[in-house]
């Protein structure tokens, strides 16, 4: 996974001069940040292909649950 | 450029905002990420803009400026060829229970209880029904009609349940070795779990749990006063101080798996209290779950919803501050597998409830799950005799995510379509979601996400 960088700070108010400030002061603090925009936390990860549904993996409800369906709980066997 | 005319957002996008973090989910890849003003914004943009790029370009440049805009669009892109972003559906129909078959037992040991919960949905452990304990014999039968009917599958799950499983502990016992002896013949293996008010989990019990490795979930509701509103004796006095040392007693010994459970009613809508209690009494896996049913006065209603939400959010901030501090506590519904969880077949026929799980009573019938007990219309089979009503399996196995009107909701991967029970009890329908477990169930994942969030990035 990528290193983690910060979401730019809300940068509010329609004085461009201002945005550009803060921006700049942002910038100067976090280093390059000009192609970061959107920090990916959780790579694609929902599969389907030919070796999934074996059916192995625990019950939702077998566990501490009795009440709510929580299949995103679940760890896959394989 | 990536075209994205038609590309339907509002089922395949879940864009929100918690506590200061601007989220987004890919809802068909599993992708999440964080954002900052500038993609959110334009990210917004977009939607409006039905995905038309230069439009987008045009009102997003309004408020930031235009090269801002490009570096968003790159990025996005970008995250689009890597796969985490405007990813399209497969085909959901396809997908079913395949070769499911049983492999997972809610076995009502015991149709009595010592305890007179308010909120009881097994009505005190009868479920409506006699109240009696299940014979060896019966008991016998669950595990040799689970091994038969679970075919090719090896990993087995047996939970005793109830009512409360340790006033027939004896039957415990001797299914848990007759269990073992026969899995072992048939080249299977058995994980035993067993859910239980705690009140008559003395020091032999306890033992007996640590020495057979057997997974166990212990219920309190959290700070004494609320515990004992609702979990009283017969005679009407509170559990919490007859209980909690007890639990403690379990949980210092260290069992392979342990969970404190509790309820949450329309009484304790002020939950984190209650799950700041369980920690400080040192417990680090709890579960709080809201209250199924009820009598009026307890039962959650709509009007709740907004102080749940809030609930939800100050539990993600109780974990948050407690695992800066290094005392992490693990709550079920956080608990989210976001890197192995599991595959999409899985997700899409959700509990397997009627399929894959069964409950059996105390006199060998069969459930769909624990909470159809006794809803005659539902009843399975028999432990006494292999195989089960096609027609209820059936009905189950329909009652999938693309066969519920969930395909249009952001959760439908990780909610596997909710709870049949829930939606059954709540409107008469199992194919019809209730649709209070799906807003709380939802908030619930949000803040999952946000803790994701928070770890990654601090
Ligand atoms: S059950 Fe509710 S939360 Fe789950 S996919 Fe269906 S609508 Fe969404
Ligand atoms: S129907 Fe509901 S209570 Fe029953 S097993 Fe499924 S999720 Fe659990």
């Amino acid at each position: 996974m990528a290193e983690h960088r910060l979401p730019k700070p809300r940068v509010e108010g329609s004085n461009p001069f201002s945005r550009s400030i803060k921006l700049l002061l942002y910038y100067l603090k976090e280093g390059d940040r000009m192609s970061n925009h959107i920090k990916t936390i959780v790579k694609p990860n929902l599969k389907s292909d030919k070796d999934t549904n074996c059916r192995e993996c625990q019950a939702s409800c077998q566990s501490a649950c009795k009440t709510s369906c929580t299949v995103g709980n679940q760890v896959c066997n394989k | 450029m990536v075209d994205l005319q038609g590309y339907d957002f509002s089922s395949h996008l879940h864009l929100f905002h918690i506590k200061g973090y601007d989220m987004l989910l890919d809802v068909n890849s599993g992708s999440i990420h964080v954002l900052d003003e500038q993609a959110r914004s334009f990210i917004q943009e977009l939607i409006k803009a039905d995905g038309n790029w230069s439009v987008a370009h045009k009102e997003f440049a309004a408020h930031y400026d235009r090269e801002m805009g490009n570096e968003v669009q790159r990025e996005l892109e970008q995250a689009y060829h890597e796969g985490s972003m405007f990813s399209l559906p497969e085909d959901l129909l396809s997908f079913n229970y395949g070769h499911a078959v049983p492999k997972s037992i809610c076995l009502n040991i015991a149709h009595i209880c010592n305890m007179r919960c308010r909120y009881c949905f097994a009505e005190q452990g009868s479920f409506g029904q006699a109240r009696e304990i299940m014979s060896q014999d019966v008991a016998r039968r669950a595990v040799d009609f689970l091994i038969t009917a679970s075919g090719e599958r090896n990993n087995l799950e047996l939970d005793f349940f109830g009512g409360e499983p340790l006033l027939n502990f004896d039957v415990v016992k001797e299914t848990v070795a007759y269990g073992r002896e026969r899995a072992a013949v048939a080249g299977k293996r058995f994980n035993f779990t067993l859910t239980t008010n705690a009140l008559n989990l003395d020091e032999e019990k306890r033992n007996y749990l640590i020495d057979e490795g057997i997974a166990i979930i212990m219920s309190l509701d959290g700070r004494p006063e609320v515990n004992d509103r609702m979990r009283i004796h017969p005679e009407g006095a509170g559990t919490y101080h007859d209980i909690v040392s007890r639990i403690r007693e379990m949980v210092a010994m260290q069992p392979v798996s342990y969970f404190v459970r509790g309820t949450f009613t329309a009484e304790n809508l002020d939950f984190s209290r209650d799950f700041l209690h369980l920690c400080e009494l040192g417990f680090e896996n709890i579960s709080l779950e809201p209250v199924t049913g009820g009598e009026p006065g307890i039962a959650l209603e709509e009007e709740h919803l907004f102080q749940i939400m809030a609930e939800y959010e100050e539990l993600a901030e109780i974990i948050w501050a407690r695992e800066q501090d290094n005392k992490p506590v693990n709550f079920f519904h956080f608990n989210l597998e976001l890197n192995r969880g599991p595959c999409l077949p899985k997700r899409i026929t959700g509990c397997g409830a009627g399929i894959e799980y069964l409950a059996v009573t105390p006199g060998g019938d069969i459930y769909p799950c624990h909470q159809f007990i006794g809803q005659s219309e539902f009843k399975m089979g028999n432990v006494a005799e292999q195989g089960l009503d096609q027609s209820i399996k059936d009905r189950f196995a329909w009652n999938t995510v693309p066969h519920k009107g969930c395909l249009q909701c952001w959760a439908r991967f990780y909610c596997g379509g909710g709870c049949h029970a829930a939606a059954f009890f709540a409107n008469g329908d199992l194919s019809k979601p209730y649709q209070m477990a799906c807003a709380m169930h939802k908030k619930r994942l949000e803040a999952a996400f946000y803790l994701a969030a928070k770890r990654i990035g601090g």
